[in-house]
């Protein structure tokens, strides 16, 4: 009897199974054996055996440590910023407070449009010249605090980065809010009950049982983070002069633009090192701190 | 019950005729411009011509495209006929065997295009590519009525031409529109400049590496000056570099008037008879003005004699159906006059008897006199190599770096590519 079912398990998930291991899994062991080799991706041309030079020029490529610098500023911003707002509106929009219902969806918006419509509307509201917040400057009579946001390197890769926010705050608030819900009632009406001011029920309840809530979307962050792609390449395409470069896009500018398949695994390869490592650690440290089960 | 049988009978054969006609594919980056319905119209014409045979043209954007056509190319299931822009990035697909020569049309070719048109998709002898889109040259389009209100006049040498930036200026218009986030288009000014300081040979010597040129000599170290004094005397709009011309961010400056002039393509008269129709009396072209005591010839322009080529696949199934569609586009004289209303202008040989609008002649005027193109760095030059480029423009105009600075990065860029 369990033989059988676990042949029809096995059956029907093998499609699944077949497209997984050939679209994700695969690729990461093809990635490391390309990154040794001078290649332009063209199954025709010949691929020159390069030893560790693709290794050697990553790590000396002063383009890709700005993009993983870019990459770690914004793993930061995503736990010091994005979680700790998404938690306070998760908190929020939990309560039974009138309109809730409403504001959750509003604030929720931004995480169901596409990051190419975010990149586009954003970029049109940063225009120097026609833009929303350069118009509400001047409209203030703060016409000297307008700027070129997304042209002028010092301000550019901030800029992305609160388009980055507004579009993932949604997210955890969602997280939380889920989360929230699955803690019994009676929990917070013994608070009540022992006279638990709010804060204190917040800090000494709520906070502890949403741990791991915090941990999933810490790894969530983290990892997302570390790969992100989406607006930048919308937005500013890595510049001005490289300075919003990220590892992801260069990735894809060097594999898909510039013909070098092999340094582009490179990239790949490394940014996959980097984030399980980082995974693991987390986690890792994560284990040590006790966890509260409900 | 009969009705049904017939109908079976009519799927049945419409569907064997449908697998018995020869399917060629046709990649293009015509996703809104003038060049869109003309090849459309010419395909649906074409089938009708020649029975059995079925023209499938996909229209993908500009960026895509270069990305989804590697990605193809190099699963090997790449598009019958594909478009390219010649230059470094065809002859890459070239070497990696991908593209076939069109030797059987040469005699044909000759005959049909003036034969300055092949030199972008001329690699060992062979063409590999049919110009299908226009000359196209890079001019200061700019608004007649602004000038006039002003009383400017068109300038001929580099200091009028500052002199008209200061007095825009001074009027509250923004002289130039640019939108550098693409970068391709601050790098206009890079390459003219240094045609106008020291023309056009010692250009093509510096881009082929050839011993004894370099990017790190007087005239491209004065063009960087030249173009920072233009950055530092506000000649262009705020945050420039962040501007995407794709979303129309420095043509809406244009269209609106806030600014008099842009540095633009051929390609700019097709999408300001699309957006801006209203403005269209008000358009002026001139070339880009000399530089005094400069080398180059102040007629040459920096562009492409064809810019979209159309190329045939190796992996195309049915080559000679591919030949015969190519043919048939460029003798479809519907095709081309629509393609010449639009302010196309193909390089074939007569394209003036077709030309009627005075912009569109103006800009065959000037192409007819220009007796050397260059063809844009970005094209002519290696994918890696034309990004260095661009991203060093692009540093210049945010005055991050020195003309110095500049061009020792380019050169060394370039010792490093050809000492592999």
């Amino acid at each position: 009897m369990w033989k059988h079912r676990n042949f029809k398990t096995l059956i029907f998930s093998l499609p699944a199974i077949v497209v997984y291991l050939f679209y994700f899994i695969l690729p990461i062991p093809m990635s490391l054996f390309y990154s040794f080799f001078k290649w332009n991706g063209f199954f025709s041309s010949p691929m020159i055996p390069a030893g560790l030079s693709n290794w050697v020029s990553l790590f000396k490529d002063t383009i890709f440590w700005k993009a993983a610098e870019n990459n770690f500023l914004l793993v930061v911003i995503s736990i010091l910023i994005q979680i700790p707002i998404g938690l306070l509106l998760g908190v929020l929009v939990s309560t039974k407070l009138k309109g809730m219902k409403l504001i959750k969806l509003l604030y929720f918006l931004p995480m169901m449009l596409s990051a190419v419509g975010i990149g586009l509307l954003w970029e049109y509201i940063y225009d120097p010249n026609f833009g929303l917040i350069n118009a509400v400057l001047n409209f203030i009579g703060l016409g000297n605090l307008t700027h070129g946001w997304l042209g002028d390197p010092k301000t550019a890769i901030w800029s992305v980065f609160v388009v980055i926010c507004w579009e993932y705050i949604p997210f955890y608030m969602i997280i939380f809010a889920a989360a929230l819900s699955g803690i019994p009632k009676e929990l917070f009406e013994a608070a009540r009950i022992d006279g638990a001011t709010h804060s204190q029920t917040f800090f000494k309840v709520t906070l502890p049982l949403l741990t791991n809530a915090i941990r999933t979307s810490t790894i969530l962050a983290l990892i997302g983070s570390l790969q992100y792609f989406a607006l930048i390449y919308v937005m500013t395409d890595g510049g001005p002069t490289h300075s919003t470069e990220v590892m992801a896009l260069l990735m894809y500018k060097q594999a898909f633009r510039f013909f070098k398949t092999g340094y582009g695994s490179t990239i790949a390869v490394f940014m996959f090192v980097l984030s399980l490592s980082l995974t693991l650690v987390t986690l890792k440290l994560y284990r040590r701190g006790r966890e509260y089960e409900v | 019950m009969r009705r049904f049988l017939v109908i079976m009978l009519i799927v049945g054969l419409v569907s064997s005729s449908v697998m018995l006609a020869s399917v060629i594919t046709v990649w293009d980056v015509w996703t809104t411009g003038t060049m869109k319905p003309v090849i459309d119209e010419a395909a649906v014409r074409f089938e009708k011509w020649n029975p059995g045979m079925q023209i499938n043209v996909v229209h993908i954007q500009n960026d895509p495209f270069k990305t989804k056509l590697k990605i193809a190319m190099g699963a090997g299931t790449p598009p019958d006929i594909f478009q390219s822009w010649g230059g470094g990035v065809l002859k890459t697909y070239i070497d990696a065997g991908k593209v076939y020569p069109l030797d059987k049309l040469n005699a044909w070719l000759k005959a049909k295009f003036m034969s300055s048109a092949f030199d972008p998709v001329t690699f060992n002898g062979h063409i590999y590519g049919i110009p299908a889109e226009s000359v196209t040259g890079a001019f200061f389009w700019y608004r007649k009525s602004i000038f006039k209100k002003h009383n400017i006049q068109i300038p001929k040498t580099w200091s009028d031409f500052l002199d008209v930036c200061s007095k825009l200026k001074k009027n509250g218009i923004i002289p130039i529109a640019l939108a550098n986030r693409t970068k391709w288009p601050g790098s206009f000014y890079y390459m003219y400049l240094a045609d106008r300081i020291a023309g056009y040979e010692f250009v093509q010597k510096v881009l082929n590496h050839e011993k004894g040129y370099s990017f790190v000599s007087d005239p491209y170290i004065q063009a960087g000056k030249m173009l920072q004094e233009l950055v530092k005397m506000g000649a262009f709009e705020k945050g420039f570099n962040g501007l995407d011309y794709d979303t129309g961010q420095s043509r809406a400056l244009f269209y609106t008037g806030k600014s008099a002039m842009i540095l633009m393509g051929s390609w700019l008269y097709g999408a300001i008879k699309r957006e801006a129709p209203q403005v269209i009396d008000d358009i002026g072209i001139f070339n880009f003005p000399m530089v005094e005591n400069g080398k180059g010839d102040p007629d040459d322009l920096v562009g492409s004699p064809g810019q979209d080529y159309l190329c045939i696949t190796n992996a195309a199934k049915d080559k000679r159906a591919a030949m015969l569609f190519l043919r048939n586009y460029f003798t479809d004289a519907i095709a081309l006059q629509e393609a010449v209303a639009g302010g196309n202008l193909i390089p074939f040989k007569g394209v003036e008897t077709f030309v009627t609008d005075p912009v569109v002649s103006e800009e065959l005027n000037l192409f007819m006199g220009a007796k050397h193109v260059q063809l844009w760095y970005d094209q002519f030059l290696p994918p890696e190599l034309g990004e260095v480029h661009k991203n060093v423009v692009q540093a210049l105009f945010g005055l991050q770096i020195t003309p110095e600075q500049a061009s020792e990065q380019q050169q060394k860029a370039f010792d490093k590519y050809y000492s592999k």
